[in-house]
């Protein structure tokens, strides 16, 4: 899958499941402020991510993961690997 | 004081007391103790008294008098929480019987193995819920409890040395975000969450009247409810006299699978517990932002 396609679809679902505006969506933007994440939200990101690519994430994934760009280069990586 | 600052009262130094006393003198011998300790907090903890005699005469409407005999009242009452949290483990559960109310509940939830939340509070001493559990099925069932990290690591680890590891399969809330793979993994096996709903502090809430007046709580286990549509329990275990536990489950189905309708409902059950036994609550922050 191309990165285009990969950003795209993350901000799809994105948008469905957080109730954030595709505006408000930039590679530098930081992820947990601009989707409002808090503790338990997180486990709809992982679901998200699970169902949408087929693809496990675990913990250590998040610990440098702060913006939408950090998030869309951890899909890539892991769809790669 | 605000929110609750995610620690709880106490030193090992003071659970070593009361677990001699407990395993050489019996449990009776150690509530006596507590009185003197209950004491000593009536007296040093201005702020914690203070916010819960605002329960009592504000929101109970308790008179003067009956609020302050309540402040000391919550603290014995935790206490014996506590030590029955201990006894149970070292030795002394048939000291114990319990009562089931709403068993068939929690047996229809394990059957229709779609895992499930279990809203319970900082009320009567849901610490003690393996013992329930172990009655209500011969098969085990999978209880998560989610907490976050707030005893005292120290206290944590001698609780642990001398009670044998969690009793609840336990999911601590971190920074990491390792509990984020566990809720996950538990949803996935079908297995049960268990919440106690009635803290607020640093993040996202929502907010409901509560003993009359507005008040907030965390919304992630209403939303996460909601969203996955996830079967629902109420449940609490309260304590009665003469080494009594009370177990109430109640199954609760909302119209609208909101996260709003979800904690109006566990509000309006949670009020009714605390109301027939007010001595068991035991949130002792300003839980109203009434101080």
């Amino acid at each position: 899958m191309k990165r285009d396609e990969i950003i795209s679809k993350i901000d799809d679902f994105l948008v469905e499941e957080f109730e954030v505006e595709q505006s408000e969506i930039s590679e530098t933007a930081n992820l947990k402020e601009t989707l409002d994440l808090d503790s338990l939200d997180y486990v709809d990101l992982v679901v998200a991510v699970e169902s949408s690519f087929g693809i496990k994430l675990v913990a250590e994934d998040f610990a440098n993961t702060h913006t939408f760009e950090d998030f869309y280069s951890l899909i890539d990586s892991k769809l790669k690997q | 004081m605000a929110d609750w600052k995610g620690q709880s009262k106490g030193s090992v130094l003071g659970y070593k007391i009361f677990i001699f006393f407990i395993k050489y003198f019996g449990l009776r011998a150690t509530y006596g103790l507590l009185y003197f300790v209950a004491f000593y907090y009536f007296f040093s903890s201005y702020s914690t008294s203070k916010n819960i005699y605002t329960y009592y005469h504000n929101r109970l409407r308790f008179s003067k008098i009956k609020s302050l005999t309540g402040i000391f009242n919550s603290y014995v009452q935790l206490g014996k929480s506590l030590i029955d949290r201990v006894a149970v483990t070292v030795g002394f559960k048939n000291k114990f019987s319990f009562e089931f109310d709403g068993v068939q509940h929690i047996k229809s939830l394990v059957k229709e193995g779609k895992g499930g939340i279990i809203f319970t509070a900082h009320i009567g001493n849901f610490n003690i819920s393996k013992s329930f559990f172990t009655e209500v099925s011969k098969e085990p069932i999978q209880v998560n409890m989610v907490v976050t990290d707030t005893e005292h690591k120290q206290i944590k680890n001698y609780l642990n040395s001398v009670t044998g590891e969690t009793q609840l399969k336990l999911i601590v809330v971190k920074e990491d975000m390792s509990h984020i793979f566990k809720i996950n993994d538990a949803l996935q096996n079908n297995e049960l969450l268990v919440f106690a709903s009635d803290r607020s502090g640093e993040g996202k809430h929502l907010k409901a009247d509560f003993l009359g007046k507005e008040t907030q709580f965390f919304q992630g286990p209403f939303k996460l409810a909601a969203q996955k549509k996830l079967p629902i329990l109420f449940a609490y275990i309260m304590r009665e006299k003469n080494f009594h536990y009370h177990f109430y489950a109640r199954r609760f189905e909302p119209s609208k699978y909101a996260a709003q309708d979800i904690l109006m409902g566990y509000t309006a059950y949670l009020e009714k517990m605390v109301r027939k036994y007010p001595a068991q609550w035991f949130n002792f922050y300003d839980f109203w932002k009434e101080n």
